[in-house]
């Protein structure tokens, strides 16, 4: 998939709560939104998807009434009532791995987003407040990174550096930084001419207190927006280096491995055991967008 | 039992071939060994017809599948065939490749000394129509066809060949090194060509054979590095048109091919790495041949005979997981056991292949050899107790290793299932699935042996017909010798095998080499696999030789 | 408008020169030895060595830059280490068929989903707006080349309406081409529609809220001169940038459609020259594909600045 770059950024994100207004009314603020976004019917069933995810992925072998990885039955049985969603082609349960397969995917993810992103801001941040000519050297890197295409990178760094999940999470969340540090940048910089940022130089007070303290919470708003669509993308990166050979160990559960080592039998109509880790993409990055929607959308209002 | 026909044939006969026709007669040799062996000392089929015809044997063994059969449909002029396949790893240079997409695209132009044979044969003749030995097998006396016409216009003569074995032997060869020499190779006439061997070898016609598959024969001018695609002038029965190292090749055939012209007009070849994708070009007629198919992920095809003919042919393809012996975990062989014991090789051959394989007992002398002894040693079953108790004599209870594989075919899951039968042992290991291209290029560019460094991987082979090349390059001296194996009583038992001419000797030698391989296990074979290619029932005739050729020159559209 | 232009297409140069220099060290810190890739593992050394040496492998590293530089400006990176044929010979048909594919998706994604969008905008949070937006969300959550083998197993194998392998044979028509090519194109298509009609969506929402929105309304505009005059060109800035965005990433992201349909396109030739540590190719292939982004973004923000003159203004 690809990355959200938008020029005119500043016209679509948030405004934020009045940055004007002293702290104890900005959290009020800030309880009031996350309110308005708890009642969200959007945010509840997402919240409810992704939560129920994440406790398969920290009960693991335990939630599985079969085991994922043994061998039980003949392979490629179609789902019926001792096997819910069949059996691969190595006679395993699909849903024991389904269920099992989640931690995989919640490992890499999440973690990588979060890199990503705490990067992106960093180096946002930078651009946005500094400007001048370390905004636009750091952008012409920025736009030289966004011009290789990520996944092919991605299968570059790991096919050199190696499979580990080590690998592949810094490698996505590297991949992340440019995206993430455009958004930043362009909330930063819708930011940096308003009345309380004058202020507070004026008041003589540090970059870094200006930028942490001031301008930071402030574009909060569009940095969550954009680690919940990072997600979803981490979703995406991680399954396409699976599909490209470079997922995790071989017999690991993870969805997009999964799908990838059924591919071939679904030209014979063997359907289930591509089908139902499809399936289970799906609902995760479905759940994990509609929360980014949700925040979006009352942030926006 | 005719005698006197019998005492006629075997006056008229050499020492070496009697000695195969008294092993027939007495049953010795099952009827389908004969044909082979006979074939290998350049027996010629009416002979071999009347031998048979005057011993009465009973049928003993079942005939090997359909992969050579000639077709049983009728079949019509012209029409093209559109066959997928791995894109070449590499360029098409004769004698450097290494990989199956490769050896199909050349065989379409160019050809061997011996070719598919005809019926049961494995091999039978090609640009050579006659091959004979002398006493004791160390000089052997090829004659040439005659009437065969590079596509340039020129004669095939024995220069070609000439050249070609040196050009052969100075860049190296799996199969032929240590067997012929550079200059080894003679003209005596136009039509008859000599080689001189460095040692005796009663195998030799299979090696210049198309299970070598460098060993094509090229123009006498041809400059070493050449590939096919710009040099591709050949004696086969199909003129390369055109070749893109990405998308495919296509071939128009040649009027005049000294085999008769092809019922076909011309031949595609599509390039696709990707087994769903060939699978689903197959079953949406985007293409009407795969190659070869694997069990896992073909059921659309394997279940509809009457759209797909699934070519069967059981043969010595197998996949070897090496334990280097000179260094690391495995130097105890007791360690090497004791993993080959804990592997369950019937669920293997069930859950891999649906039963379209054979359990295989640690060395690479396959069923399908005529001396491939089944007395000795016991074939090794599944004893998980007896391996935990091998590893706790050796110390090593508790080990853990790392198995590398390629992303080929079945062998992903052949490493789970490894892993998963080893658990139950106490050994714990980290699987590690590279690309066919870090596995065969990348590592076979900087490791000799080709084993990247690794002391635990899964290496596949493809078939020969004979064992000779897994023997020399695996076991003894060769190139893939990835386990580091040195033990002299085998390379004793080897040259002893090389050097006999009956096959009394051969099958001793064999099975000492059978035993050695068994019991020092540097390797865990666990089955020989049947080599499956899919095509549309649309066509017929379609042949293949196991080892990526496809031979279209006799197939065409069904009528 | 003119300092504008020239201003950008100087940042274009830039960044293209930065994109070839990070290339350069990422193919001078990848391992790889060119000679012996050629030449296999039983050629002697010094044949390996000769052949290195002639194509400047052992020289040092400032000439090496340098010659990478004047590749970058002749578009000649001289042979392919995997085949030794001329890399152009290799890389430009896979373009052309890359072009193929990008540009008949471009098609049918963008008029759909912008009108998509601008439908869902206008009756928003109504059960049209929940179902476009929906369906977008739906439709691009799983990995393309799920949707593809999905796709692909449907119409091919199954119901075979379209061609599994979607390369079209030499001497198609035009017209008889789509039928290869349209499986593909839809499969991409599925999964980036609801993307873009997410951005029209909400760049027109924005629009809608404006206050020149509400100025043209008042000076008695009907609601569609008001729609199609302003807010479409101020809303489609985001939904251009997002397009051109993706114009760049059809040409390289796309190696999982190629490989389920077997399509010889640029992606998959990167994806080989990976693997394959084919040092030449992969140059050629990534700067290749971020000519096309960074062309792609140019002509976007061009045609933005030209769309709303007013972005000038913020941009100097």
């Amino acid at each position: 998939m690809t990355e959200a770059i938008i020029p005119g950024a500043a016209a679509v994100l948030p405004p934020a709560a009045d940055p004007t207004a002293p702290l104890s009314e900005r959290k009020q603020a800030r309880r009031e939104n996350w309110r308005l976004i708890r009642r969200r019917p959007g945010f509840i069933v997402g919240l409810i998807i992704s939560l129920f995810w994440v406790l398969c992925a920290i009960l693991g072998t335990h939630i599985a009434p079969k085991s994922p990885t043994k061998f039980l039955a003949k392979p490629n049985i179609s789902p019926n009532g001792a096997f819910w969603f069949g059996t691969d082609k190595l006679g395993r349960d699909i849903f024991a791995r389904v269920l099992v397969g989640a931690r995989e995917v919640l490992v890499v993810a999440p973690v990588a987003a979060l890199l990503g992103v705490i990067g992106g801001t960093l180096l946002g941040l930078l651009m946005g407040y500094k400007g001048g000519l370390v905004d636009s050297v750091l952008s012409r890197l920025v736009e030289a990174v966004l011009a290789m295409p990520t996944i092919l990178i991605a299968l570059l760094a790991v096919t050199t550096l190696g499979k580990s999940r080590f690998v592949v999470i810094c490698t996505v969340a590297a991949l992340f930084v440019p995206i993430v540090s455009r958004t930043v940048r362009a909330a930063v910089l819708a930011e940096r001419n308003l009345d309380y940022v004058t202020s507070a130089k004026l008041r003589g007070e540090s970059t870094m207190f200006i930028v942490g303290r001031e301008i930071l919470p402030n574009v909060l708003g569009p940095i969550i927006v954009e680690t919940t669509v990072r997600i979803g993308y981490a979703i995406f990166t991680v399954a396409g280096l699976a599909f490209l050979g470079a997922g995790p160990e071989q017999g690991s559960p993870d969805w997009g491995a999964q799908v990838n080592e059924a591919r071939q039998s679904l030209n014979g109509g063997i359907w289930w055991p591509t089908v139902f880790p499809a399936l289970a993409i799906a609902s995760l990055v479905i759940a994990v967008n509609l929360i980014a929607d949700s925040i979006q959308s009352v942030l926006e209002a | 039992m005719n005698i006197r026909i019998f005492d006629r044939l075997r006056r008229a006969s050499s020492p070496l071939e009697v000695d195969l026709i008294e092993s027939y007669a007495q049953g010795r040799v099952t009827r389908r060994d004969f044909v082979k062996r006979g074939t290998m000392l350049g027996l010629s089929l009416p002979f071999m017809k009347a031998v048979i015809g005057a011993t009465h044997q009973p049928r003993t063994t079942p005939p090997t599948t359909a992969g050579t059969a000639a077709a049983t449909k009728p079949l019509k002029d012209g029409g093209t065939i559109r066959v997928t396949v791995q894109t070449p790893a590499g360029a098409l240079d004769p004698l450097k490749m290494a990989d199956l997409g490769s050896y199909g695209i050349v065989a379409q132009t160019f050809e061997h000394l011996l070719m598919l044979g005809e019926g049961k044969e494995a091999i039978g003749p090609g640009l050579a129509t006659e091959w004979k030995p002398n006493a004791d097998g160390t000089v052997w006396t090829f004659k040439l066809r005659e009437g065969v016409k590079w596509e340039s216009g020129g004669d095939f003569t024995a220069d070609d060949v000439v050249a070609t074995m040196d050009r052969l032997m100075e860049n190296g060869n799996a199969a032929l090194g240590g067997v012929l020499a550079k200059g080894a190779t003679k003209a005596v006439d136009p039509h008859t060509v000599e080689f001189t061997l460095s040692g005796p070898n009663g195998n030799f016609p299979a090696l210049v054979s198309v299970y070598n598959a460098q060993a094509v024969i090229t123009p006498k001018g041809w400059a070493a590095g050449s590939t096919a695609d710009v040099n591709k002038d050949g004696t086969g029965p199909w003129k390369m048109v055109s070749f893109d190292p990405t998308t495919g090749a296509k071939f128009q055939r040649k009027e005049d091919y000294w085999g008769g012209k092809p019922m076909l007009e011309s031949v595609e070849w599509v390039f696709n790495n990707d087994s769903a994708s060939r699978v689903a070009g197959l079953q949406g007629e985007s293409v009407d041949a795969i190659v070869q198919i694997d069990v896992l992920g073909s059921e659309g095809l394997l279940a509809d005979p009457g759209k797909y003919k699934i070519l069967d042919l059981q043969t010595a393809t197998h996949r070897e997981i090496w334990m280097r012996c000179d260094k690391g975990a495995f130097t105890d062989k007791r360690v090497r056991q004791a993993l080959a014991m804990s592997l369950d090789r019937e669920l293997m051959v069930t859950q891999l292949f649906n039963g379209k394989a054979v359990v295989a007992n640690d060395h690479p002398v396959a069923p399908i050899y005529p001396y491939f002894d089944k007395s000795a040693p016991p074939q090794r079953t599944r004893d998980v107790e007896g391996a935990k108790k091998l590893l706790a004599d050796a110390g090593a209870t508790g080990l853990k290793a790392t198995l590398y594989a390629p992303q080929l075919n079945e062998i992903p899951q052949l490493a789970e299932l490894v892993k998963q039968n080893a658990a139950e042992a106490g050994i714990e290991i980290a699987l590690n699935v590279e690309s066919t291209d870090t596995f065969y290029n990348e590592w076979c560019l900087t490791y000799n042996p080709c084993d990247g460094g690794q002391d635990f991987g899964i290496v596949d082979y493809g078939h020969r017909s004979t064992p000779d090349t897994y023997l020399n390059a695996a076991y003894a001296t060769g190139e893939w010798n990835s386990a580091h194996f040195k033990n002299d009583a085998f390379n004793a038992a080897f040259k002893e095998y090389q050097k006999s001419l009956d096959v009394a000797g051969q099958m001793a030698a064999c099975q000492k080499m059978q035993v050695i391989a068994n019991d020092e296990c540097p390797y865990a074979i666990p089955y020989f696999y049947n080599y499956l290619s899919a095509h549309s029932t649309k066509f017929d005739g379609v042949r293949i030789s196991a080892l990526g050729q496809m031979f279209l020159n006799k197939a065409g559209m069904v009528a | 408008m003119k300092r504008y232009i020239l201003g950008r297409l100087l940042q274009t140069v830039i960044t293209l020169w930065i994109l070839a220099t990070v290339v350069f060290f990422l193919v001078n810190v990848l391992p790889g030895n060119p000679g012996r890739t050629i030449y296999g593992n039983t050629a002697p050394e010094v044949v390996v060595e000769k052949y290195n040496r002639q194509i400047g492998y052992y020289d040092p590293a400032i000439t090496q830059y340098g010659r990478a530089m004047k590749q970058l400006f002749t578009l000649d990176y001289g042979n392919s280490w995997r085949f030794n044929k001329p890399v152009s010979s290799v890389v430009w048909p896979a373009f052309g068929r890359s072009a193929k594919l990008a540009i008949l998706a471009l098609i049918l994604t963008v008029p759909i989903a912008i009108l998509a969008g601008r439908f869902a905008a206008k009756r928003r949070d109504s059960l049209l707006d929940r179902t476009i937006v929906t369906t977008g969300l739906a439709t691009s959550s799983l990995p393309e080349f799920v949707t593809g083998s999905l796709l692909l197993y449907l119409f091919c194998v199954k119901w075979k309406i379209f061609k599994a392998f979607a390369d079209p044979p030499a001497g198609t028509s035009f017209f008889g081409q789509w039928r290869y090519l349209l499986l593909p194109a839809i499969a991409m298509a599925i999964v980036y529609f609801g993307y873009v009609a997410r951005m029209t969506r909400a760049g027109v929402i924005n629009a809608l809220n404006a206050d020149y929105t509400r100025t043209a309304t008042m000076k008695g505009l009907s609601p569609r001169q008001v729609m199609n005059r302003h807010i479409m060109r101020n809303a489609l800035g985001p939904t251009i940038a997002v397009v051109a965005v993706q114009i760049g990433y059809l040409f390289g992201g796309l190696v999982m459609i190629e490989t389920v349909f077997n399509y010889s396109g640029i992606g998959s030739l990167l994806l080989k020259a990976i693997v394959q540590k084919d040092m030449p190719v992969l140059q050629a292939t990534i700067i290749m594909i971020g000519l096309v982004y960074m062309l792609a973004t140019l002509a976007a923000d061009l045609l933005i600045a030209w769309l709303n003159p007013r972005i000038l203004l913020k941009a100097s």
